[in-house]
């Protein structure tokens, strides 16, 4: 008999923090507990770990039994590859490629999602952006950033 | 008197060209932080804190907190005038300040709702100034179980004064303190949770966790669900509040002032929940109930002076005791301490200048703010109409240099990314990032107190019920989750 969970997202909350406990734990195991007066580097972690596992359950089963259905809807899964992969490809290549390269592919990659930008547009946010965080960030903060390496 | 001499110091060091220059800044981004959706101060805060390490402490302490507070005060602007409330903190504002608007009274809305901010403002900062040295003092008593219990009352509180499930908030919490744990650990030195990145050494840059779940997640959410702009419906034509409004106002003025500073200190969302109190009492007080939701003013100077009065109050316990009481406190925290700065009772008497001068400066601050919000609304107001499209990406950028800086690190820039998506995973799912960043940034200290006070004790943890303090404060934390729990004055809860 299939068990009808009402609300979903404390559900999936509950779930999702059962896992992470349940890492944890077992990651933690490897580390020296020591004693309560002579306290390891596993003993704190170990603590939290187990609070997660009980909280994630207790989310779970109040989630599931709950009075009132709440469903999660949609994910925002455009942006977030976007805008994700867009921060991605700034970290690869801020170090590798330089400044330019770096907010291009940013601006690039965020300014496709479900706001769709006129590529003059972008190219006018990429000049401006680009000359901003050069003054801001290479020339008044010192960072050593090239424009292109 | 001491407290003369005090604020004398506070003066000279609020009113250098820089200090004062720094303030503005901080007003007046925090202005227009609080009017344009889609930002807030929390964001703004984690993105700009990288800037502020090659300030100066005091003058960085004096621009963020002027963002916080100027924050508060501005999103009021946008419920009268829209609807719309530009920080959560000012969803009540619009139940009666847009009827106001609607009916041409949208001057009178914003000159109380401005001088309700100033008075409650300044009473904050007169609390503030009076409170902070005898919190201070009798926290030269505390010893590791008392801060131990400051903690967790701090992290409860938080659970408990949130509108969201108690048990995801506090897992949020215990989540937060863990991924504090990851990296060294100071008392053994070996290296926990960091799976071979040597990166992770140090821990998880609070920065870039802040960045991630604050910035970058809340741009992700907002280009998935766009919310509609309402059209510009009203006109702000100069009218001043009658007298009947100063008479019907004074009061609710007063009674917010006294909410909203009580439930600022506590930790968790206070200036949320104060605003939402204030409107209630306001209501259950008036005479004639029906008139609210129409256009009352009770309804506009009571939760805009609670919200004011508690964004000041909210740096009580982290300027005093170096416990944070929110996750804007909490960046504000982490960023003293990357200065080299520990806030906490001691930081009174090490850093005078910084603590004084950030008191006086949050004054003068709240009349800077006075000039930002009245005259200078249809500014603001324009700025509305820039299109998000153009601002998310500049946003973006900054998020992205400003956590790459914090230690020329494009690592931290990867752990903002993967906090982005986490942060959009907690936000689908009702979990407030707030007690995480607080955990996160509160962890060290909960452990070292933790250990120490178990080493103190020859391992017996009934030492934070033996000591009296201690006691008192964990009795404490019971009662407000009791008093609270049942009864949390903010929006049905999202069930």
């Amino acid at each position: 008999m299939p068990i009808k969970i009402m609300n979903a997202k404390q559900f999936l909350s509950g779930l999702i923090f059962f896992a992470i406990g349940l890492a944890i734990v077992v990651e933690g195991r490897t580390y020296d507990l020591g004693t309560a007066t002579q306290m390891g580097p596993g003993y704190f972690p170990m603590l939290l770990g187990g609070l997660l596992l009980i909280l994630g359950a207790a989310a779970m089963v109040t989630g599931a039994r709950s009075s009132v259905a709440v469903s999660i809807g949609r994910w925002p899964l455009v942006p977030l590859l976007f805008v994700s992969g867009a921060v991605l490809a700034f970290a690869l290549l801020i170090n590798a490629a330089g400044l330019l390269a770096a907010v291009f592919a940013l601006i690039a990659l965020s300014c496709y999602g479900r706001l769709r930008h006129h590529p003059i547009e972008a190219l006018v946010i990429f000049v401006t952006l680009s000359g901003l965080t050069y003054g801001i960030f290479v020339y008044v903060l010192q960072l050593p950033i090239e424009l292109i390496s | 008197m001491d407290l003369l001499h005090n604020l004398g110091l506070g003066l000279s060091v609020a009113f250098t060209a820089a200090n004062l220059l720094y303030c503005l800044a901080g007003a007046a981004v925090g202005t227009l932080v609080g009017v344009l959706p889609g930002i807030g101060p929390v964001a703004t805060i984690a993105m700009l804190l990288p800037l502020t390490f090659k300030m100066d402490p005091i003058g960085a302490l004096i621009m963020l907190s002027g963002i916080y507070y100027g924050a508060h005060h501005a999103g009021s602007t946008t419920a009268i005038m829209l609807d719309m409330p530009g920080e959560p903190t000012s969803v009540v504002i619009c139940l009666d300040g847009h009827p106001m608007a609607r009916a041409g009274r949208a001057g009178a809305a914003l000159c109380i709702a401005a001088f309700g901010s100033f008075f409650a403002g300044s009473v904050g900062v007169i609390l503030l100034a009076t409170l902070s040295p005898i919190l201070a003092q009798a926290s030269q008593s505390f010893g590791p179980a008392e801060y131990t219990s400051m903690i967790v009352m701090a992290l409860i509180t938080a659970a408990v004064l949130s509108n969201d499930s108690l048990v995801t908030t506090i897992a949020m919490s215990v989540f937060g303190l863990f991924l504090g744990v990851v990296g060294t650990d100071v008392s053994t030195g070996t290296m926990r949770f960091t799976f071979g990145f040597w990166a992770l050494g140090d821990g998880i840059s609070f920065v870039a966790v802040a960045v991630g779940l604050f910035a970058i997640a809340e741009i992700i959410m907002n280009i998935g669900f766009p919310e509609k702009r309402p059209p510009l419906t009203a006109k702000v034509k100069g009218l001043l509040p009658t007298r009947a409004d100063l008479a019907a106002s004074w009061k609710p003025i007063l009674r917010g002032t006294a909410l909203g500073s009580a439930f600022g200190i506590l930790p968790g969302t206070g200036p949320l929940l104060s605003s939402f109190a204030s409107y209630a009492l306001e209501r259950r007080l008036a005479k004639d109930p029906s008139r609210f939701g129409k256009g009352a003013i009770e309804g506009v100077a009571g939760p805009e002076s609670a919200n004011n009065a508690a964004a000041i109050t909210h740096f009580i316990p982290m300027l005093t005791l170096g416990i944070p009481a929110g996750a804007a406190m909490a960046l504000m925290l982490g960023a003293l301490q990357i200065q080299g700065i520990s806030p906490g009772p001691m930081v009174m008497t090490k850093h005078p200048d910084l603590f004084w001068g950030v008191i006086v400066s949050m004054w003068v601050g709240n009349m800077m703010l006075l000039v930002l919000n009245l005259p200078m609304v249809g500014l603001w107001i324009r700025l509305l109409m820039i299109p998000y499209k153009l601002l998310y990406p500049a946003i973006l950028v900054f998020c992205c240099f400003g956590v790459y800086s914090v230690s020329n690190s494009s690592f931290d820039v990867l752990l903002a990314c993967l906090f982005g998506v986490i942060g959009v995973v907690f936000k689908k799912l009702d979990c407030s990032p707030a007690p995480l960043i607080l955990a996160l940034v509160l962890e060290p200290m909960l452990e070292e107190n933790f250990r120490r006070a178990m080493l103190l004790s020859g391992g017996e943890p009934l030492v934070f019920v033996t000591r009296p303090i201690s006691l008192g404060i964990l009795l404490l934390t019971v009662a407000l989750a009791f008093f609270f729990f049942h009864r949390r004055p903010g929006p049905a809860p999202i069930v």
